[in-house]
């Protein structure tokens, strides 16, 4: 226990270090003014401040719900596109108006009913055309309940509208009732209407807040909401950002639309789905859309899209992360921000983005990076082709010289226009737009929405987009629905009709895939979730799941459960328990019927109290953990387990094949820490007893096991026991009892899969590869087909998306499904939900 | 004298409350930002914790047990903290994929790997640590703040303790976290 007591001693020097003398300042009085506005104390505290509810304005004001889920999404991409400051979607929470050190803003009204903003006379004499710019102010305002517009959270993030002259004169809030949160303000050619969006709907107003109109998008079940709303350059057409639900009712996907306003006639982009829908703006031509959109696992970009949906391409490069793009008035040059980390050291003054401006070609080329500061964004178009950008924006230190600057196409003379117009607790919004003059006028409303329709080539199968080319053999099938907290590990079993059986780590629901149609289903739900558990078919048509160790519990906690799935009734019912709770352990189907569960993980207490070989073994996720060399068999006609042989060696993460003679084949496996095992152990039912066999050449584990045509059994990849994936390959014969080698896959792969063909070939699909221990290692979606007869593994190509840990099944025609799965690559983790066929 | 404070407070008297805040703030936000390893979130969440304090004052019946029913309403305030960061996550990557959200996983460069190690474990490993090694509780004091037995704080201490010798270990290794990670 030294060691624990010098961790200790770290600790706290180290809490020593990061804690701050004093609370920060200000935090008291923003407390108590919570304190004070929250005002629930009961009734016999009279300290009654004199608020009720207001009256709503706009009907917008009366949403919650999706509204709110809407706003918040908005308020997400607003300040990514902003600033990047992320820190400031949570920021002090402050009670009361707030004001502006820079400029000084209009009051905001007094606590009395608020007028319509129609009802308001404007703030200034009536503003000239092409003088104006609009900007977004965020900030939180305090829950004063029902009517309010905030939910039911104390607080809530809520984005003013605001008009600056552009010396710099003039602030001033467009609704001074302070009702609503604008988001995304968009001028008319000619500069007379200013279009926003509040709540997911789209108003237009003028400059002087006259009552704003509601334009009406067709937007019903299921989009949830529009916003980021441009007017083409000729008046005649909007395009727009919009956002639909999943039957759960969560938001799904974005993408772009358009709506030409003579016809009303409103198109959904498809192709843009479903991460498309960021801050589109129409080429001045009108023929292309230029918007940012996530591609390749989350990565951001500028991508242009031709009017009618189709062409979609990126014209960023990949690399530095790129949005908020604008479209230069003589169309020449589109104009972006980039969003890269900053460095270390940055990172407290500067947010969490390095963030600059860039013009590129409409196709592409001519990348020029036009600022250098790191603290430049917000970059958007003046009438006349010089470019409005934000440069700190209020998180700038002393001499940043914060606010709205100007600089030429080229990124010459560039100089301040003003100073921020954001307060200590604001953060920017969406990006400002300069009031143009003089162009064209916009087709005259009413616009009446026809029935949105679909535009362009439907959104490609696979969520991730452009989606990744399938090799020839492969081809998409229907998606899983979304487990929130799905983790890597799938299991998919194949039943006696032929459907499987799809359950994921870490997630009750499972699903049924049918092969003759398609798709999938859901059926009934686990008892348990289960992390690393397994799933055997049993000779009656039922499934065992067994194990697994709980998802949602504080501590680490293995099942020793176990469940028994009945596709008859489509439910999941628990039978008798294991002797011992066991994660990423084997369980395998006997030829009498039984199953025969073999080590794995357990609970330390558990384990220490038994007398069975084990080692404290250490992992990431859930501290110490300890291994087991046990055994147990499963009978299903009585439903329950009972001990059988123990092996030589505790394991887990290992494999376990049933052998033509029935007896099992245990390879491999992880051992105490990270070593991986070069010991493997036959299990003879016979006489329920382990026995050593040939060993492995290397020791691996995380590999793959598949017994062949032959008999013979192939083992695959796996990772070394210097933290590298092997692509090795050997084969383990019966009859002579020993281990040869088999070639070489052209990758390295753990928690990939083999799956025996029909025609005596093995398909390996996907995994992880890792080629030195000292780097991260990235998921594949690369295949490979092993052939036995000629003893070599041949690229057949990619199948779509990465995947390690997914499965992969045979099925009853012939075809392997491959579904599921989790990538780790550069760009982040995160479960894959698609799934493949493969036709050999 | 603190005690009369806190009668006072729980009858009302909001200059009373405000002293008691006043005294326990600092205290508070240092927990809150150890634990959650960020300022703003850390400043919500006491925040939170005094509304709630406030609101629920009448019902405290110990009036020397104040400041540990004071951690007690902060400890929960920051662990909705720390979902609620993890839901906000998620909903960002659905939404719109800008890849806003630091990912703790992506910038491990520029941290220490004590607080890279810290920040990867589970809010009650962080809160136990917290309360033994920054404040100095003694099992039974933790285990009221916490609202679990005191025998359990023993082994979250050395669960948590144990969490991050792993974390510290996978770090050192560079990448036995990524095998893990994946695996589990």
């Amino acid at each position: 226990m030294t060691a624990n007591v010098d961790l200790d001693r770290q600790l706290a020097w180290w809490f020593v270090d990061q804690a701050t003398a004093t609370a920060p300042e200000g935090l008291l009085e923003r407390s108590l003014a919570r304190v004070d506005a929250t005002g629930q104390r009961s009734a016999w505290l009279v300290r009654d401040r004199g608020r009720s509810p207001r009256a709503t304005g706009r009907p917008a004001m009366t949403r919650a719900g999706v509204g709110r889920l809407l706003a918040v999404a908005m308020a997400v991409v607003v300040v990514a596109a902003g600033a990047g400051l992320f820190l400031k979607l949570s920021p002090a929470l402050v009670a009361g108006p707030s004001d502006s050190p820079s400029i000084a803003p209009v009051p905001s009204s007094s606590a009395s009913p608020s007028p319509t903003p129609s009802e308001t006379p404007p703030p200034t004499a009536a503003p000239v055309a092409g003088d104006l710019i609009a900007v977004i102010r965020n900030t939180d305002k305090v829950n004063k309940g029902p009517g309010w517009g905030c939910g039911v959270g104390p607080t809530c993030p809520v984005a003013r509208l605001w008009l600056v002259g552009s010396d710099g004169r003039d602030a001033h809030e467009l609704f001074p009732d302070g009702l609503g949160s604008q988001g995304s303000p968009a001028w008319s050619p000619d500069g007379t209407r200013l279009l926003y969006a509040d709540d997911g709907k789209l108003y237009m107003t003028d400059a002087s807040g006259s009552k704003p109109q509601l334009v009406d998008t067709g937007c019903v079940a299921p989009c949830a909401g529009d916003a980021d709303v441009a007017f083409s350059s000729d008046g005649a057409h909007l395009v727009f950002g919009r956002t639909s639900l999943d039957a759960a009712g969560y938001i799904d996907s974005s993408a772009i639309a358009t709506m030409d306003l003579a016809s009303g006639q409103v198109s959904e982009l498809s192709s843009t789905a479903p991460t498309g829908g960021g801050q589109p703006e129409w080429s001045p031509d009108g023929t292309q859309i230029v918007f940012s959109r996530s591609w390749g696992k989350g990565k951001s970009a500028v991508f242009v899209v031709d009017a009618d949906g189709q062409n979609l391409h990126r014209i960023s490069p990949q690399k530095p992360q790129a949005g908020s793009p604008g479209w230069s008035p003589d169309g020449s040059r589109i104009v972006f921000t980039s969003y890269d980390p900053p460095v270390a050291r940055q990172k407290e003054w500067f947010g969490d983005y390095h963030q600059d401006i860039y013009t590129i070609r409409p196709d592409g080329t001519d990348l020029r990076q036009l600022t250098t500061d790191g603290i430049s964004n917000q970059a958007t178009w003046t009438p006349d082709g010089r470019i409005l950008f934000s440069r700190g924006t209020g998180f700038v230190p002393d001499g940043g010289e914060p606010g709205f600057w100007t600089m030429d196409a080229d990124g010459s003379n560039a100089a301040r226009l003003m100073p921020s117009v954001l307060s200590g607790n604001e953060w920017p919004g969406s990006l400002p737009v300069w009031q143009p003059a003089g162009g064209p006028a916009i087709v005259p409303p009413p616009w009446n929405p026809a029935p949105a329709t679909p535009a362009g080539p439907p959104p490609p199968t696979p969520a991730p987009t452009p989606p990744p080319p399938l090799a020839s053999g492969f081809a998409w099938t229907d998606s899983m629905p979304v487990a929130e907290d799905a983790h890597a590990g799938d299991t998919a079993t194949r039943l006696a009709d032929g459907r499987v059986l799809v359950t994921r780590d870490c997630s009750k629901a499972a699903e049924l895939y049918d092969p003759a149609t398609g798709t999938f289903s859901p059926t009934g739900s686990l008892t348990a979730t289960r992390g690393s558990k397994t799933a055997t078919l049993l000779r009656d048509g039922r499934v065992l799941i067994a194990g697994g160790y709980d998802c949602g519990a504080s501590e680490p906690v293995i099942w020793a459960s176990a469940e028994l799935y009945d596709p008859t009734t489509g439910t999941f019912t628990l039978t008798g328990s294991m002797g011992t709770p066991r994660s990423s352990h084997a369980a395998t189907l006997l030829e009498d019927g039984r199953v025969l569960v073999v080590a794995g993980q357990t609970n330390r207490n558990t384990a220490s109290s038994e007398s069975v070989t084990l080692a404290s073994y250490r992992t990431a996720a859930t501290g110490v953990e300890d291994l087991l060399a046990t055994a147990e068999l499963y009978d299903p006609a009585t439903g329950t387990f009972s001990p059988t042989g123990s092996m030589r060696d505790f394991r887990h993460r290992f494999t376990a094949t049933l052998l033509k003679d029935g007896r099992v084949l245990v390879v491999g496996g992880g051992g105490e820490g990270y070593a991986s095992r070069t010991s493997v152990e036959l299990y003879d039912p016979a006489t329920g007893t382990f026995s050593r066999t040939g060993s492995l050449k290397s020791g691996r584990w995380l590999h793959t096991a598949t017994l062949l045509s032959d008999g013979r059994v192939l083992i695959t990849g796996g990772r070394s026991p210097n933290d590298t994936t092997y692509r090795t390959a050997e084969i383990y014969d019966p009859g002579s009892g020993r281990f040869s080698s088999a070639g070489s896959m052209k990758t390295g792969r753990q928690q990939h899969t083999a799956t025996l063909l029909p025609d005596g070939r093995v398909l390996i699909a996907g995994g992880y590869e890792q080629k030195d221990s000292g780097s991260r290692g990235q998921t594949l979606s690369s295949t490979e087909l092993y052939d036995p007869s000629t003893g070599t593994f041949t690229p057949i190509g990619s199948m779509g998306d990465l995947r390690s840990s997914h499965s992969a099944t045979l099925l009853q025609d012939g075809r392997v499904f491959i579904a599921g799965g989790s990538y780790m690559s550069d760009d982040g983790t995160g479960a894959v939900t698609s799934a493949v066929l493969y036709q050999p | 004298m603190r005690r009369d404070l806190v009668e006072k407070a729980r009858s009302g008297d909001r200059e009373a409350f405000a002293t008691l805040a006043d005294d326990s703030i600092g205290r508070l936000f240092n927990i809150a930002q150890l634990m959650l390893r960020d300022r703003d979130l850390a400043e919500d969440a006491v925040q939170e914790a005094l509304v709630l304090a406030w609101r629920d004052l009448r019902g405290l019946r110990d009036l020397d047990g104040f400041d540990a029913w004071l951690h007690r309403i902060l400890i929960r305030s920051v662990y909705r903290e720390a979902n609620r960061e993890r839901r906000r996550s998620a909903r960002t990557v659905q939404v719109r994929d800008i890849a806003s959200y630091p990912d703790a996983a992506r910038d491990v460069e520029d941290r220490d790997a004590l607080d890279r190690g810290f920040r990867r474990l589970r809010p009650e490993h962080r809160a136990v640590l917290v309360l033994r090694h920054y404040l100095g509780f003694s099992d039974d004091e933790a285990a009221n703040v916490l609202s679990v037995p005191a025998g359990t704080i023993k082994s979250r201490l050395n669960r948590a303790t144990s969490a991050l010798r792993a974390e510290l270990e996978a770090d050192a290794r560079g990448v036995d976290r990524v095998a893990v990670e994946i695996v589990r």
